[in-house]
């Protein structure tokens, strides 16, 4: 128990390290954050900044203030997710299959177990901590932090696993490219559901679609068990199908390594 | 006392891991191409079992944005070892001067050398390495043979795989070649060698008949730095390039043997005037260092030492 402990600080220490060395994992965490920055200044020229912050400004109505809101929110919590949970996990590991470094490690006696376990802590910490750090320079209010930072966790849990396959199956980092894509684009799809009704029932199917819809409920105060049925159920069957995919195929690729 | 069985033939590489490295726990040196290396490596994995093992890999890379003390000090935190192994780590294999330098910016010598430090830190009990010696100068090689004489003699066993045979040859433990999927014993241990010193009066013309191309060399026996005897074809060693010849290895030793040559293994003969030094890691391990461009090493069969102190007066 001792020794796996250790092990796994060791595999997370050294994971964070990377992060702040590798270039590429700095941009997925800057990206968010610059997005949010530059909604809060774009907001604050169409003279809606006390909208965003909840203090009604111009004299803005309630339903105006929760749409600007859910609209820098939702962007900052999908593109987080999109950025810390699904990027820099799917390019990390391409990179670690292509000079073989996972396998210098399952080789000096780490098991497959420990190496997902520190990748995906490591990716979730990193998407928790972008999200915090897109909220604290979105100028929303921070009564919504709370929230927000839940839904945000829920919803990396079911991308970290999916990125982690895809990661481990992706040959090299020029493959991850191509495979990451799809797994971006799925879980920034809700940012597009405020554009239209008609979008919106559609993309809060994707695996961030369910917390992205919660986060709407509640910015909009109007958040009820019966409303949450369908976001939580979307959750939980993504939630449930990335487990079951990550437990059948992780092994597998990891061996081929 | 029973004594230990030694087959000289194996019908798979999978059947000589098995019998040499897993169950009469002796390390092996396999001269083989790059799919039975390959082969070789998962049969060490299936008998690994409990033991601590550590893997040399050609193509190992990665950790680019790593120093080479936080490369070492990582790997020491998942052997549960402490600052005091790294520091041993770096010092052993020469790599105290680059302790600050990016992994990815270290030569791949220095890569090898870190490679080796990083399996020290595990004290493995089963080792695999492919072509150890490939990058090293005659210094690490040195460096490198002395750890792996010193965990070999703490009962490590080495399973290593690459080319050329002379290179095996210089690891401890019995030594390999493979022919059309069939791995053949290359004898280390022999008969004493008959003492006949060769040397006469009479002067005599010797060049010594090699092939390159179409072409047929007579080369200088003073040009020759060593025969090499590898899958049955002998080789003449000049300047680094090898040529084969048609002359067995005992009339290329007769021939030879006046012009200062000497059989210092079954497959091999060397001119001991290019013999910068000897090199002993065990009590049966033996490696002549030539002071040719790339310092080559060849392995002094144990019975062979004896004779060759003895020839040469050497204390």
């Amino acid at each position: 128990m001792q020794a796996n402990l250790r092990k796994l600080g060791a595999l997370i220490a050294k994971d964070a390290a990377d992060l702040a060395k590798n270039p590429t994992m700095i941009l997925c965490v800057l990206m968010p954050v610059g997005f949010a920055v530059f909604y809060r200044f774009f907001i604050g020229d169409m003279g809606l900044a006390g909208s965003l912050r909840g203090d009604g400004g111009l004299g803005a109505s309630p339903q105006v203030t929760s749409v600007v809101q859910y609209i820098v929110l939702s962007m900052s919590l999908c593109l987080s997710i999109g950025m810390g949970a699904s990027v820099s996990l799917i390019y990390g590991l391409a990179e670690e299959k292509e000079k073989h470094t996972l396998r210098t490690l399952m080789l000096a006696n780490v098991s497959a177990e420990q190496l997902m376990l520190a990748k995906g802590f490591v990716a979730f910490v990193l998407t928790i901590a972008t999200e915090l750090v897109c909220f604290a320079v979105s100028g929303a209010p921070w009564s919504l932090a709370g929230w927000y930072l839940l839904l945000g966790s829920v919803g990396a849990v079911p991308v970290i696993l999916v990125s982690l396959v895809v990661g481990l199956a992706s040959r090299d980092q020029m493959t991850a490219g191509l495979y990451s894509v799809p797994v971006l684009l799925l879980t920034m799809a809700p940012i597009f559901g405020s554009f239209s009704e008609g979008i919106r029932a559609v993309v809060c199917f994707a695996p961030t679609g369910g917390a992205d819809e919660l986060l709407r409920l509640i910015v909009s105060g109007s958040l009820t068990p019966a409303a949450a049925v369908a976001p939580l159920a979307v959750t939980t069957v993504w939630m449930v199908a990335a487990v079951v995919a990550f437990k059948l195929l992780y092994r597998r690729l990891l061996r081929d390594n | 006392m029973a004594s230990e069985t030694f087959a000289t033939e194996y019908l798979s590489i999978e059947a000589l891991i098995r019998a040499e490295a897993g169950q009469a726990c002796r390390s092996v040196h396999v001269e083989c191409a790059r799919e039975t290396s390959l082969r070789a490596r998962q049969a060490v994995a299936e008998i690994q079992g409990a033991r601590r093992g550590a893997y040399f890999l050609e193509d190992d890379g990665g950790f680019d944005r790593d120093t080479t003390r936080s490369y070492l000090r990582f790997f020491a935190r998942l052997a549960g070892r402490d600052g005091t192994a790294v520091g041993d780590a770096l010092a052993h294999f020469g790599l105290e001067g680059c302790t600050r330098s990016l992994v990815a910016k270290l030569a791949p010598e220095q890569r090898a050398l870190l490679a080796f430090a990083r399996m020290s830190l595990f004290e493995p009990e089963l080792c695999f390495c492919e072509r150890p010696l490939l990058d090293l100068s005659a210094p690490s090689r040195a460096l490198v043979l002395a750890w792996i004489a010193e965990r070999h003699e703490a009962g490590t066993v080495f399973v290593t795989v690459g080319q050329p045979l002379r290179e095996a040859l210089l690891l401890p433990g019995r030594a390999f070649w493979e022919e059309e999927g069939r791995l053949f014993a290359a004898d280390v241990e022999e008969a004493d060698v008959e003492e006949d010193d060769g040397f006469s009066d009479e002067v005599r013309v010797c060049k010594i008949a090699a092939k390159a191309g179409d072409a047929t060399l007579l080369l200088d026996p003073r040009d020759i730095d060593f025969i090499e005897s590898a899958n049955r074809v002998n080789y003449a060693s000049v300047r680094g390039e090898l040529y084969p010849t048609s002359l067995t290895m005992d009339e290329l030793e007769a021939e030879l043997g006046r012009f200062g040559f000497f059989r210092c293994h079954r497959s091999y003969i060397v001119n001991v005037q290019k013999v910068a030094r000897v090199e002993r890691y065990t009590r049966n391990t033996f490696n002549l260092v030539l002071s040719d461009a790339v310092h080559t090493s060849l392995p002094l069969s144990k019975g062979r030492a004896e004779a060759m102190r003895d020839r040469y007066g050497w204390k």
